[in-house]
């Protein structure tokens, strides 16, 4: 009699091991596009058995526990690539619009417009005395300033997306912290007593890639399998299930950095007194990359377009006060006096006399001469002179030049290190989704074999109620 | 292995998305015929261009620089040639009129007459203007350089103007008239005036030799006072005086030839240099080309490819995205 109630029994654990199955599987099929996402799977078990004295039946099926399929070295490497892909996303952005700025390649940049304003000195000194060519003159000089100013304003405003980019991201990071925070806690409510949260522990993987592509972090486990995130190497922004959050601040302009206006910093607290500011060991993941193009690259080329604003002041000047307008007075700027190379490209400026007064143009040496072109043809000289490009051998415009293709070096490498890093992290994707991801075949052909199981299952209870039935019958 | 869905379907994106890259990198070659559409596209031909394009934008300016001095050059030179004929005229008359038999009075007051039309003409000769601006009085080019009298009087100065024809070449375009027809330089400019003065006064008959010869030594080849005292001499009937002005008129019309040579060396520089960039230019214009320019050919086939290359990944991931086991168990 024993048998036929424990088929009864075991007619039940196969439909709810079958049925447990199913339900993992329309699982895994319902998260076929969940980012993050890895396969589960029933663990199943034959019954634990009591042994018997001489024959030993078994107990039919249990469902041990449901796991995930997982690789914590593939997500770690994942991680890694993820970061340096957003790296390389970040940089080329950036470097590809402040590359815009400069506008060569349609020749139209201040490469054109600086050897145009030279050129004018140049024509006016076949005819120095010409009304028309001193304002076409006058008029080169106008576009040249106005030039410089739009690139460094333009400049300046790619430094400031960056710095609201920055505080947008440094509010994500501080958002998947506590995320991975909150999740240590609930993984560890739902295993405490011995269970298992696969689905928890892939949205924890999840915001760790995410919160890894921001900056660089190690992750370690305590003994309790909660992850701690520290930053750099240096701050520990998750620990357990409290969280650092980072701080976004402006600071002042640091001569120092070579930083011109108030910018972003950024900083954590960590219990200390005074904040410890972080923006110069991010070096990596989305942060280091907006922090490497705005410190590096950006305050480069604006300290280059300053250098040639302050240079093409000073040369010009220094010619031009010596010469003679044809008012017959001398010792009048061309440019606006401009001391020191900072925000040069600000202040690079027609004097008010030389955008009033076509006769205050200084093109001669010697007073009272019309025709006198020397100091024209000086002064046109001033766009090769050697020397003036911080070494003997390179001219202001040498200083221009070298920046755009110092520029133009970077963004090419950012675009072919994008495309490779592309490469590398969709080679990994595809390794995880080999592993891990859900393929609708393998789980429709699961989902028929449990089918079947489950009928099989249900046909063992039949007959346990047809051979019970039968005795039932014959006893009535 | 194992192929999860999204591997099949990252894949599909995944080409699908770098064909279309580079088609549209083809695209924009295509239509912009050009390979280098920005400095990243090729930084170090980038900055190679931008040195071509900062030369081409130069030569620009040098060959207008080059057209207006030869024109200066040329009208100079023009100039100088009717000067040249004058001053032979002048001497072709004053030899006729050096023997004192031959000629009476009459005739040689009717000859002074002649050489006064000749001074005429030389001194609007040499205050000649192009458009508006003075060809003989050095850097002031709006003065009138002699006087309107046909004194000589200087009013320019030695300044030569040059321009810059071709880089670092500077020619100058202007011959400074004291130069030319005075025979001084700038500083010299008081004691010929001291010296006309003088000449001057030899309209009275009382000495007009004596203040000509005072002053032979330093001025004789100033051709407004050399037809002047050659006018004198005829005028006064001595014979003396006339034969005086042989011998700077010879010098004068050697000066002009010799001036007239420079500026024909002058505009040969020119023309070399002009020559030189245009040579330069047609390289610049074939190097620019070899660097920016896309090759049309090459960029249409790889459309081409590229778009068959695209079609069969369409038609691929038709295959792959479509059939799952679902299907068969229908």
């Amino acid at each position: 009699m024993a048998a036929t109630v424990n088929m009864f029994n075991i007619g039940k654990s196969g439909l709810m091991v079958s049925k447990q199955s199913m339900t993992t599987t329309g699982h895994n099929i319902a998260n076929v596009n969940t980012e993050g996402y890895s396969r589960q799977d029933v663990q199943q078990t034959a019954a634990p058995v009591i042994p018997n004295a001489r024959l030993t039946f078994g107990n039919g099926a249990w469902a041990k526990s449901v796991t995930r399929v997982s690789d914590e070295y593939l997500e770690k490497r994942i991680q890694g690539e993820h970061k340096n892909f957003a790296n390389a996303e970040e940089k080329d952005l950036y470097l590809h619009q402040a590359e815009q700025i400069f506008n060569e390649s349609n020749n139209d940049g201040l490469n054109r417009i600086a050897t145009r304003f030279f050129n004018e000195f140049r024509k006016l000194s076949s005819d120095p005395a010409n009304t028309a060519i001193r304002s076409s003159v006058r008029e080169a000089s106008g576009q040249l300033t106005s030039e410089i100013r739009r690139m460094d304003n333009e400049l300046r405003e790619v430094s400031k997306n960056i710095d609201d980019r920055l505080t947008g991201y440094v509010r994500e990071l501080n958002a998947y912290s506590k995320e991975i925070a909150d999740l240590n806690l609930a993984i560890d409510k739902a295993e405490l007593g011995g269970g298992s949260a696969p689905d928890l522990h892939d949205k924890r993987d999840l915001a760790l890639k995410k919160l890894g592509a921001m900056a660089d972090i190690s992750t370690s486990r305590d003994n309790n399998g909660r992850v701690t995130v520290t930053l750099a190497g240096q701050v520990a922004i998750v620990n357990g299930e409290s969280v650092t959050e980072l701080e976004v601040m402006r600071s002042p302009a640091d001569p120092k950095t070579g930083k011109k206006e108030d910018h972003v910093d950024l900083y954590v607290k960590d219990g200390r007194e005074i904040p410890q500011k972080l923006t110069q060991i991010l070096k990596t993941g989305r942060l280091g990359a907006l922090l490497e193009v705005r410190d590096k690259d950006l305050a480069t080329a604006r300290d280059q377009i300053n250098k040639v604003a302050f240079m093409m002041a000073k040369e010009v000047n220094f010619l031009h006060e010596q010469g003679y307008g044809l008012d017959g007075f001398k010792g009048r700027n061309f440019f606006n006096q401009i001391n020191s190379v900072e925000n040069a490209a600000q202040n690079l400026r027609m004097t008010e006399t030389i955008e009033n007064h076509l006769e205050a143009i200084a093109a001669a040496k010697e007073p009272g001469s019309e025709g006198d072109n020397r100091m024209a043809i000086a002064i046109s000289g001033v766009g090769d002179l050697k020397g003036t490009g911080g070494d003997a051998s390179s001219s202001i415009l040498d200083i221009y030049n070298a920046m755009v293709s110092g520029l133009a070096v970077k963004t090419q490498a950012s675009q072919k290190e994008l495309v490779f890093q592309k490469d590398v992290l969709s080679q990994l994707e595809n390794v995880r989704e080999s592993l891990v991801g859900v393929n609708l075949d393998e789980e429709t052909a699961n989902l028929v074999k449990l089918q079947h199981a489950y009928a099989a299952s249900a046909k063992v209870l039949q007959v346990a109620d047809e051979t019970t039935q039968e005795i039932l019958n014959n006893f009535r | 292995m194992r192929v999860g869905e999204n591997t099949t379907l990252n894949t599909v994106r995944d080409s699908l998305n770098r064909s279309r890259l580079k088609m549209n990198n083809l695209q924009k070659e295509n239509s912009t015929l050009k390979r280098v559409n920005s400095p990243a596209d090729d930084p170090v031909g980038n900055a190679k261009l931008m040195t071509i394009r900062n030369e081409t934008l130069d030569n620009e300016q040098f060959e207008r620089n080059a057209s207006l001095a030869k024109a200066f050059l040329n009208y100079s030179d023009s100039s100088l040639e009717e000067i040249t004929n004058l001053v032979g005229r002048a001497k072709e008359l004053a030899l006729g009129q050096a023997s004192s038999a031959a000629n009476g009075e009459d005739s040689r007051a009717m000859v002074a007459q002649e050489i006064r039309n000749i001074q005429a003409e030389v001194n609007s000769i040499a205050n000649r203007r192009l458009g508006a601006r003075y060809i003989f009085s050095g850097y002031k080019t709006n003065t009138q350089p002699f006087d309107s009298e046909g004194n000589g009087t200087y009013t320019g100065d030695d300044g030569k103007i040059m321009v810059e024809v071709q880089k670092d070449v500077f020619i100058g375009m202007n011959v400074p008239g004291h130069d030319v027809f005075l025979g001084t330089q700038k500083n010299d400019v008081a004691a010929r005036e001291r010296g006309l003065a003088a000449a001057r006064t030899g309209n009275d008959p009382g000495q007009p030799e004596l203040a000509m010869k005072q002053d032979t030594a330093n001025a004789g080849e100033d051709i407004f006072r050399t037809l002047e005292s050659l006018r004198v001499g005829l005028m006064t009937n001595d014979v003396d005086m006339i034969r005086s002005t042989f011998d700077p008129l010879d010098k004068i019309r050697d000066r002009v030839i010799t001036t007239r040579a420079q500026i024909g060396a002058r505009m040969g520089g020119i023309d070399s240099a002009l020559a030189n960039m245009g040579k330069k230019n047609v390289f610049n214009a074939e190097l620019q080309s070899g660097i920016e320019d896309a090759d049309v050919i090459q960029v249409v086939s790889d459309m081409a490819r590229e778009e068959s290359v695209l079609r069969a990944s369409l038609q691929a991931s038709n295959k792959l995205i479509q059939p799952t086991l679902l299907e068969f168990l229908r």
